[in-house]
């Protein structure tokens, strides 16, 4: 399931299925993405440095467990690619995930599947 | 001393700023990290270099990563052969959330740097375009390669 990259079918090279080698199994320089991740009620938050990918260079991908975000970064001295896979122990709604690409950061919501939110249980008087 | 653009690593990290503690941290600091990501691939480079330099003869190049980083964060002046960057990035925990990892870093920098030659401050100019900063500095005119052609005797 790609979310960030409709056109990922069309482009060979941008997508990379989470079974598959790794990047760095290439010649291709792996660069360094680093992320924070944020947890609030409804949702885990993930922001990552990605500078000089472009929307159509992202692919980030989601197949419970795994995580994964891979970045292709354009030609010259700076060229290379980011990728990370992460493992995601919690339940997370596969409809519920948006990613936004600003400024060179991802930023990917990722909410929680509706059982695993804290729920209230209302008392009643007996 | 200013900097020479050899010194293609004295550029902020925008992250891993404590990259050898978080590859290795005590196991239960590791327990807490993992409880909800697990993260099972490092980046190979940390701390990759982020500034590139390029002479094109009429203009210098300067191409800086400044992630998260938006216009009104950075500011840039030229004088003679010396341009100076500066900006900001705050890294904060939005509302509500608590942190499960922390590998971007708050960085704030004033880089200055020494150009091979006077550039003409009136024709710089600078663009963002995906977390990267590309200055563009031509050759003040006197600097500039003249073609000197040979004539026949």
């Amino acid at each position: 399931m790609s979310l960030f990259n409709p056109n990922a079918s069309k482009d060979k090279n941008a997508v990379s299925p989470t079974h598959e080698a790794p990047a760095s199994a290439t010649r291709e320089r792996q660069l360094s993405l680093p992320v924070d991740i944020y947890e609030g009620a409804d949702e885990l938050l993930l922001l990552a440095d990605l500078p000089g990918v472009e929307p159509q260079g992202l692919t980030v991908s989601f197949e419970a467990p795994e995580l994964r975000i891979e970045g292709r970064r354009g030609a010259g001295d700076a060229a290379g690619v980011y990728s990370r896979t992460f493992r995601v122990s919690e339940q997370i709604d596969p409809n519920g995930i948006s990613a936004e690409l600003t400024a060179g950061v991802l930023k990917l919501r990722l909410a929680k599947a509706a059982h695993t939110k804290p729920r209230k249980i209302e008392v009643r008087a007996g | 001393m200013l900097n020479r653009f050899s010194d293609f690593n004295d550029w902020p990290s925008f992250g891993f700023a404590d990259f050898s503690r978080a590859r290795a941290p005590s196991t239960q600091l590791r327990r807490e990290l993992d409880r909800l990501f697990g993260d099972w691939e490092r980046p190979a480079t940390p701390g990759a270099s982020a500034l590139n330099f390029d002479d094109d003869g009429t203009n210098f190049v300067l191409r800086a990563d400044v992630p998260g980083l938006t216009e009104n964060d950075l500011q840039i002046s030229v004088a003679g052969n010396t341009v100076t960057l500066r900006g900001e990035r705050k890294v904060e925990v939005p509302e509500g959330h608590s942190v499960h990892r922390r590998e971007r870093s708050a960085v704030r920098f004033a880089k200055s740097f020494e150009l091979p030659a006077r550039v003409d401050a009136d024709k710089v100019t600078a663009t963002l375009k995906h977390g990267v900063l590309t200055l563009t500095l031509p050759r003040a005119a006197e600097v500039q390669p003249r073609q000197i052609s040979v004539k026949a005797a």
